[in-house]
């Protein structure tokens, strides 16, 4: 799987109370401890540890100084923020980043759809081996994967060899190191996140449903449309949330396929703070990728909710 | 109004035949019971009529219309699933103008049948609700609203009371047996519970295995049924073994049994020295604490094992002679002890055989 360097805080979008809410009940629990809550003392140290405190760390180190012979200059500026938020060429980034992130989440979508209505409604004994054949991408390595995929992709890769082969297209086509091949690495790993919501979605629906509408005078098409596609749509949301938000903040499979050839923001934000030691400006990018993000998802959920408006 | 024809139907699952070889006729607005246990293959049958189940052999008919290949949403059918199945993101209105939309009916007339249907089911006032903020009644009236706005050929009922409770259900039974009526429309309805079924019902299907064991209305099925499953399925009975001994006039008949004599009626033509199976209901026995007068047609001795009241009822277990145990029912009133000597009486008519 990819390990995104800069992500957003996933956890918290699955938070089912306002955090300051869960704060306030935990600081009523830690005044009159029980066992319970000494339970999740280490997965709090944990995350305290190695999420939060990173995280504070970075949002200071955005509005430090530059400085070139140190990480950072004294002092605190916005200017980091404010060449970020006016040069067009890091908006482009954005842009294109979150262009990407919404191209392969609705991808995503379309092509898991059918596979979690197939999953969740077969009683097939091959059923389990269709759970695996869902969750494949996951038991490989980023880079093995990314590997297969450029043998197959390259200029003089298997499906190149083949097109020119049958004199389809004398050049081959340009399968990789663009955003198409980019967009097919990050939908074949990800799929199982749209996929797994979808179809835990799709068996809360009950078959009776099915058959009530096509009852009533609806065809197969009809019933999709107006009664299973309506009642999975909070799977369909959370799974486009995961994805988008695992899609925007993806690294390597970027790097390895689109090179260095396809700006995005993580590779970006990399190149920044490896290559040109640039931390404070990469940490703001990095903040306003996650922000921009947020944001995304929150109309996005803004949007999802007039749509399941009535629903269970 | 429309007649449902079957013929042959039978339908199989891997190694056991489901619904074998099973053909009736359901006429126009008659409301016909499928009843049996869980398994007799009723639901499978309702299934294939409205289309969800594909047969394996047999014709399904509407009005002689050969609807065996079509769809279900071809088929004209309204039904009733026994959770309701009403679309839980539409309101009470939107589930019931699903099926008028598939049909393309005019905005003014979808307002007046929903209307109409609204006030048959007496919902008035709740077209804005989603399902779940209704109660279990309400959600059952919904769904019946929802099968007959669309005005279908035929009403399919699957259990649709299995999901009440006891007080409600029995409200629902005269409810929706006035409102078939009222509406006249050709109804199946499958149930496995047998007071419903001859509550709602014009004629009641037995069904067993994949068969049809009999067909009657609910006297027939309960006083005079065809076999021993049958009789088992539909209230108590007990069961005397004997010999015919005479036929005395045109079905009746003389069949000597351990407990003695008894005479009975019977359907059947039988031999003397056939074997026969006597049933007699607990309650057509009268408990008489001394010997009744000559001229009664039936009578066993024996003495009260166990007696139990339930309200309405009292019930018996009384030893007879040969070891067996008869039970009987009777008024509450009437006083009795365990270790009672009783003579059990009952008449002629009310004992029948059913072929071993």
């Amino acid at each position: 799987m990819d390990h995104p360097p800069v992500a957003l805080d996933n956890s918290q979008l699955e938070l089912p109370e306002a955090p300051a809410a869960g704060l306030g009940r935990l600081a009523a629990a830690l005044r009159r401890p029980n066992r319970a809550t000494l339970l999740i003392l280490p997965t709090l140290l944990f995350l305290g540890c190695f999420l939060v405190a990173p995280y504070v760390n970075m949002l200071v180190m955005s509005f430090r100084n530059p400085s070139t012979t140190a990480v950072f200059a004294p002092g605190f500026t916005v200017a980091n923020y404010a060449k970020a938020l006016t040069d067009p060429y890091y908006l482009g980034v954005l842009a294109q980043t979150i262009l990407l992130g919404a191209v392969t989440t609705a991808i995503c979508a379309v092509v898991a759809y059918p596979v979690a209505y197939h999953l969740a409604r077969t009683r097939s004994r091959w059923r389990g081996l269709l759970y695996v054949g869902v969750l494949s991408p996951l038991l490989i390595g980023v880079v093995i994967r990314c590997y297969g995929w450029i043998i197959l992709l390259a200029n003089n890769g298997l499906i190149n060899n083949a097109v020119k082969k049958l004199g389809l297209a004398s050049h081959g086509l340009p399968l990789m190191y663009n955003s198409f091949g980019v967009a097919v690495g990050l939908v074949h790993v990800f799929l199982p996140f749209m996929i797994l919501p979808i179809l835990s979605a799709i068996q809360s629906i009950d078959p009776a449903l099915e058959d009530a509408a096509r009852s009533l005078g609806a065809s197969r098409a009809r019933t999709m449309l107006r009664v299973v596609i309506p009642l999975s749509l909070p799977g369909v949301q959370s799974g486009a949330i995961l994805v988008f938000v695992l899609s925007i903040s993806a690294y390597v499979i970027p790097i390895l396929l689109g090179a260095l050839k396809v700006k995005l923001m993580p590779t970006l934000v990399i190149q920044l703070l490896i290559d040109a030691f640039l931390w404070p400006f990469g940490a703001a990018l990095a903040f306003i990728l996650a922000a921009t993000g947020g944001l995304v998802v929150y109309l996005f959920i803004r949007a999802t909710a007039r749509l399941m408006h009535g629903m269970a | 109004m429309t007649k449902v024809t079957i013929n042959g139907l039978t339908k199989r699952f891997g190694a056991t035949t489901a619904v074998d070889d099973l053909s009736i006729e359901i006429g126009e607005g008659e409301l016909v019971s499928l009843l049996g246990p869980s398994g007799c293959g009723k639901t499978t049958t309702l299934r294939s009529i409205a289309g969800f189940v594909e047969p394996d052999s047999g014709r399904i008919l509407f009005d002689g219309l050969d609807v065996t290949a079509f769809p279900p949403e071809r088929r004209n059918i309204g039904m009733v699933f026994q959770n309701y199945a009403l679309f839980p993101h539409m309101t009470v209105r939107e589930n019931l103008r699903f099926g008028l939309e598939m049909r393309r009916v005019a905005r003014k007339e979808m307002n007046d049948r929903i209307g109409a249907v609204l006030d048959i089911v007496q919902l008035a006032g709740l077209e804005d609700r989603y399902p779940r903020e209704l109660s279990g009644g309400q959600q059952q009236r919904v769904a019946l609203a929802r099968g007959l706005v669309i005005e279908p050929a035929v009403l399919l009922l699957d259990e649709p009371l299995a999901n009440l409770d006891a007080k409600l259900r029995e409200d629902m039974r005269f409810f929706i047996r006035s409102l078939q009526k009222r509406v006249g429309i050709t109804t199946v309805y499958v149930t496995h519970d047998q007071a419903e079924a001859m509550v709602i019902s014009d004629r009641i299907v037995v069904m067993f295995d994949g068969r049809i064991r009999q067909v009657g209305n609910a006297t027939e099925i309960y006083a005079h049924p065809v076999s021993r499953d049958v009789a088992d399925f539909i209230g108590l009975s007990n069961f005397i073994e004997g010999q015919v001994n005479a036929r005395s006039e045109a079905g009746c008949y003389v069949v000597e049994t351990s407990l003695g004599k008894i005479s009975c009626r019977s359907a059947l033509t039988l031999g003397a020295g056939e074997s026969a199976l006597v049933m007699v209901r607990p309650e057509s026995i009268q408990l008489s604490r001394e010997a009744p007068a000559n001229g009664v047609a039936n009578v066993i001795t024996g003495q009260v094992r166990d007696r139990f009241y339930l309200g309405n009822i009292a019930g018996y277990r009384i030893a007879c002679g040969d070891g067996s145990v008869l039970q009987v029912q009777e008024e509450p009133w009437h006083a009795g002890a365990v270790g009672d000597a009783v003579w059990c009486v009952f008449e002629r008519d009310l004992a029948w055989i059913i072929r071993r």
